[in-house]
């Protein structure tokens, strides 16, 4: 046996993939990156291959990212947004299961654990989701810890960071709209429930999101208001399915 | 409430905006949101405008049959469903800086039967629009989609 592996080629040596990628996404977090990687890495199940899209940071983004070494793969690309960033991730994957985390952000040490361990369980389950609960990031001032609105309890947190899918659930939904600034994941999540997926949150926290000055959006309407269209679209969406029935 | 009284959205924890004849409203506090059609688009508008209750019945009147009293206590009803769910607030504003505009613009050379404005509420999005809009909206970090967002 140890001989006819040796005579191989080492291209045709049957390639491992691994359970889960955890996709991370990033433009210019060079102070929360090594924390979220950090997160990934101290996960207490192995298997996992970390794939993080640096969509064109000019700080030193890069830099942290190219110090874990063979411990992650980095893709770089041209600033192109948030949701180019998390589908080009997801081209790279060759996960079993896909999940996603901003890089401003942390998982629970079982996150990953919990949800395969549910997945296999209840496997007509498409669309995995978890309870997140938000944290104020250390550097802030008083100022702005008293101007920003971090509820202290947890909450269900239907949107990428909790998500865990597989892959030919994330191409049944499709791609994250690139033409989008706010309200990404909450298209995408409607786009899935427009199919019929089985969609379930778990009650565990499993994401630490950082709430920190510079995301507020509070100051930013015109972007806010790109919800609306996302939600006349999904009132549509039902009324032509159910015309009778609302949303609610 | 006062019929001269006039009213503004609920800034900024309200957003709003007209597509396709349909007011959507989104009350990012609660993770609500809210549809408005026929009548009760029409006067969401006409108060945004800076119109008081009093023209706003006016110009429905002016526009839809149906007996004063009726659109009068039907409206009455309305704001004060859009006050309690927090989606306009008294516009304490010195009135020279409010901005007045016509109340309700006439659709049609035809009148129309006037129908109660009905305030049809969403709670089916809320865990999602509490949570979502805090990691991308950005200004160190993903500052803009590659291709600008206009719809």
């Amino acid at each position: 046996m140890v001989a006819l592996a040796v005579l191989q080629p080492r291209d045709a040596l049957p390639v491992s993939l691994p359970l889960i990628s955890a996709i991370v996404t990033c433009y210019n977090r060079e102070h929360y990156l090594g924390e979220a990687i950090d997160s990934i890495l101290a996960q207490d199940l192995a298997d996992i291959e970390i794939v993080l899209v640096d969509d064109g940071s000019t700080d030193g983004s890069a830099a942290i990212a190219r110090a874990y070494g063979s411990r992650l793969r980095y893709l770089y690309q041209d600033n192109r947004g948030a949701s180019a960033a998390k589908n080009a991730g997801v081209a790279a994957a060759r996960g079993s299961y896909l999940a996603f985390l901003d890089s401003d952000d942390r998982w629970t040490a079982d996150k990953l654990r919990t949800q395969v361990a549910y997945l296999r369980e209840a496997s007509d389950t498409d669309l995995l989701y978890a309870h997140g609960r938000q944290f104020l990031s250390p550097e802030l001032s008083e100022r702005d810890r008293e101007r920003l609105h971090c509820p202290p309890e947890p909450m269900p947190a239907p949107i990428s960071g909790t998500l865990m899918l597989t892959p030919q659930t994330f191409r049944r939904v499709g791609p994250f709209r690139t033409d989008l600034v706010v309200g990404i994941d909450v298209e995408w999540h409607l786009r899935g429930r427009a199919l019929g997926l089985s969609i379930h949150t778990l009650p565990e926290v499993l994401l630490h999101r950082r709430i920190h000055a510079g995301n507020s959006a509070l100051t930013e309407r015109s972007r806010r208001a790109q919800h609306i269209g996302i939600l006349k679209d999904h009132l549509d969406r039902v009324r032509r399915s159910a015309p009778t029935e609302a949303a609610r | 409430m006062h019929a001269q009284e006039t009213f503004r959205i609920n800034d900024p924890q309200v957003v709003a905006e007209v597509i396709g004849g349909e007011a959507i409203i989104v009350n990012l506090d609660s993770g609500a949101y809210f549809s408005l059609r026929g009548s009760a688009r029409l006067i969401w508008e006409s108060l945004l405008g800076g119109a008081t209750p009093a023209a706003t019945v006016d110009a429905l009147l002016a526009t839809h049959t149906g007996e004063r009293a009726t659109v009068e206590t039907a409206l009455h009803d309305f704001l004060a469903q859009l006050l309690d769910e927090g989606l306009l607030v008294r516009d304490a504003r010195d009135p020279a800086n409010r901005g007045m505009q016509p109340a309700v613009e006439r659709p049609s050379a035809d009148t129309l039967p006037f129908e109660a404005p009905v305030l049809e509420k969403y709670t089916d999005m809320a865990d999602l629009l509490l949570l979502d809009p805090i990691h991308e909206v950005e200004e160190q970090g993903w500052p803009r989609a590659a291709v600008a967002a206009d719809g």
